[in-house]
């Protein structure tokens, strides 16, 4: 996109007179577990699936692994930027990172997932590995740790969505999640839910890109991904920004290390290997912790 | 060269590495790499610039370079949960022409649907999920850009020529078999503060590491913050929109997907083409940044 201001003036400047009401319908097409009916080639459009279930499974397939115990790693490099409510938006720090997921099926199409997330501050122009950055809005040095996310309390996914392990109702979190071709690529577009007890201004979504080759291919339990996404989250204690009404955006670019940790980044593998090797292993113990009764019920209904 | 010619081949070759992992995943099976690389090219200005141009447009001396692309908008109100509010399907078509060594003027303009958030059928009307009203949500067709220059020394709107360019932000990078660029694009200080816009143009490493190809094919990601839109009908409540989208870059209006271009050119058939005359006009003033 070479210009933001038609975006800004799209905003503002609506109606184009000529404007038609009435618009042909948008060919859907049908893709019964994500591989089973062929797309012509020609085609761009929605897909639709028979229920949910296919649905899932095709969702599934492309951010995790049909079969019945496997792990996910991706990498990824995201900027953050600050948004001060009536202050111009700003970049702060660019990050490399990966999210490691391992993962067993528990049910029928549900599976039981834990994952951790590890991402190290880089330089936002020279892309060095960094410790230090500036926030505009303080003008201020601030110290800027790795950010390791290890708590995550676990999830299952299924057909009617995320459930939490640390849920204390049966309340499946729905997620928007749409599937559509390009020519010879799969979109899958995904907006995740706010889980309660999350913070209000928290919004997650990405979209994969994937070969039609590799989606109507069976034998593909687990679909090499390029993605791309946005979340937006509370500023973090370490941008010191109080009580300044506003919020975080992170963007990412990234793509499934379909080898493992072999497939990182270079420079990234050797720095988690010397700092933090253990993180280069899936946590598999996670899966050993009991699940509640409130779990247990969810599961059997 | 066609973007759907290259694009499943490189998919399918990005499933590159070693092995040796405990578990590996069903995936096809593809070359293997010694190294999975990822690396920021140190490039000087100028050839950073070359190079960002070649990737978001081509060095051409004169081109129309046309990309496409879906976009969801959320609303993000503050201090509540941001939320989905519409799919579009649209086009920014442009024309950049040569004004001096490294440096362009550039004319657009940018035309998409509304399309329903689910069905992913156009629409005419949405659920605004803050306000929980239904609202009119009309095409978004953009013809009064005031077009732009663009140098290594930054971005000068043309509707403020004699202001210094603005520097903006732009860092290439290998990754396996794709080189990226991501850009960062603040806008003037006259425009409304909520404003900013970011994204990633990725073309297959092959083609970038052949000079002989000016133009190169690419994928687009990215997003853009924004101050809420007339027909969402926000009065004076406190946030903004964001919308992220994905799309590509491509080489002519016939290969835009059947349904857009066909509504494309029933209710804006001009739109299918860049209109060439704005750069008959005179830049008085222009600085010589």
């Amino acid at each position: 996109m070479i210009d933001s201001m038609r975006r800004l003036l799209l905003t503002h400047a609506p109606a184009a007179a000529a404007w038609s009401a009435f618009a042909a319908p948008v060919a859907a097409h049908s893709a019964e577990a994500g591989v089973g009916e062929s797309v012509s080639a020609a085609d761009d459009g929605f897909i639709t699936f028979a229920d949910k279930n296919e649905k899932f499974k095709a969702l599934f397939r492309l951010e995790r692994d049909l079969r019945d115990e496997g792990i996910t790693l991706s990498t990824y490099q995201f900027i953050t930027y600050a948004l001060v409510h009536g202050q111009r938006p700003q970049p702060i720090v660019r990050w490399e990172g990966m999210e490691f997921s391992y993962f067993r099926r528990i049910t029928g199409l549900t599976w039981r997932i834990h994952a951790h997330n590890l991402s190290y501050p880089r330089d936002l122009h020279t892309g060095e590995f960094t410790s230090r950055v500036r926030n505009p809005f303080t003008d201020s040095m601030i110290d800027i740790e790795p950010m390791k996310l290890l708590d995550d309390p676990g999830v299952l996914h299924g057909p009617n969505g995320y459930l939490p392990l640390d849920a204390k109702t049966v309340n499946w979190l729905d997620t928007y999640h749409v599937l559509r071709t390009e020519g010879p690529l799969i979109k899958s577009e995904h907006i995740r839910p706010t889980p309660d007890g999350w913070p209000a201004m928290f919004i997650e979504s990405s979209c994969s890109t994937v070969s039609r080759k590799d989606f109507f291919d069976p034998s593909v339990t687990a679909l090499p991904y390029q993605t791309s996404g946005f979340y937006v989250f509370p500023f973090p204690a370490w941008m010191k920004m109080g009580d300044q009404p506003g919020h975080m955006i992170g963007a990412w670019s990234g793509r499934r290390a379909v080898n493992g940790p072999r497939d990182l980044p270079r420079t990234f593998r050797e720095r988690v290997a010397r700092e933090n090797p253990e993180l280069l292993e899936p946590r598999w113990r996670e899966l050993e912790r009991p699940l509640s009764a409130v779990l247990q019920q969810a599961i059997a209904s | 060269m066609k973007r759907r010619d290259l694009l499943p081949a490189i998919m399918a070759g990005m499933a590159a590495g070693g092995s040796g992992i405990a578990m590996p995943s069903a995936v096809p099976a593809t070359p293997r790499r010694a190294q999975s690389l990822s690396q920021f090219m140190a490039l000087d200005p100028i050839e950073n610039f070359r190079q960002a141009m070649r990737l978001q447009r081509s060095l051409e001396d004169a081109d129309d370079i046309l990309h496409w692309y879906h976009f969801i908008m959320v609303a993000v109100p503050l201090n509540a949960t941001p939320k989905p509010v519409v799919r579009w399907e649209g086009i920014e078509f442009s024309r950049h022409e040569t004004i001096g060594e490294n440096r362009y003027r550039m004319h657009g303009h940018n035309l998409s649907f509304p399309r329903d958030l689910k069905s992913g059928a156009f629409v005419t009307e949405v659920r605004n999920p803050v306000s929980g009203k239904t609202v009119a949500v009309p095409p978004m067709a953009l013809t009064q850009d005031p077009g732009l220059v663009r140098s290594p020394f930054g971005v000068i709107t043309l509707d403020k020529p004699s202001l210094p360019p603005r520097p903006d932000y732009k860092v290439l990078r290998r990754e396996n078999d794709f080189v990226k660029v991501d850009g960062i694009r603040v806008p003037p200080d006259t425009w409304p503060v909520t404003f900013l816009e970011m994204g990633t143009e990725a073309a297959p490493a092959a083609l970038f590491d052949d000079p002989a190809q000016t133009w190169l094919p690419t994928e687009v990601s990215g997003a853009y913050v924004f101050p809420w839109p007339a027909w969402m009908q926000m009065g004076d409540a406190p946030g903004h929109m964001f919308a992220a989208w994905s799309g590509c870059k491509l080489r002519s209006v016939d290969e835009l997907p059947e349904e857009f271009r066909q509504r494309a050119a029933r209710d804006f058939p001009e739109l299918l083409h860049v209109d060439r005359r704005a750069f008959e006009r005179a830049v008085p003033d222009l600085h010589p940044g």
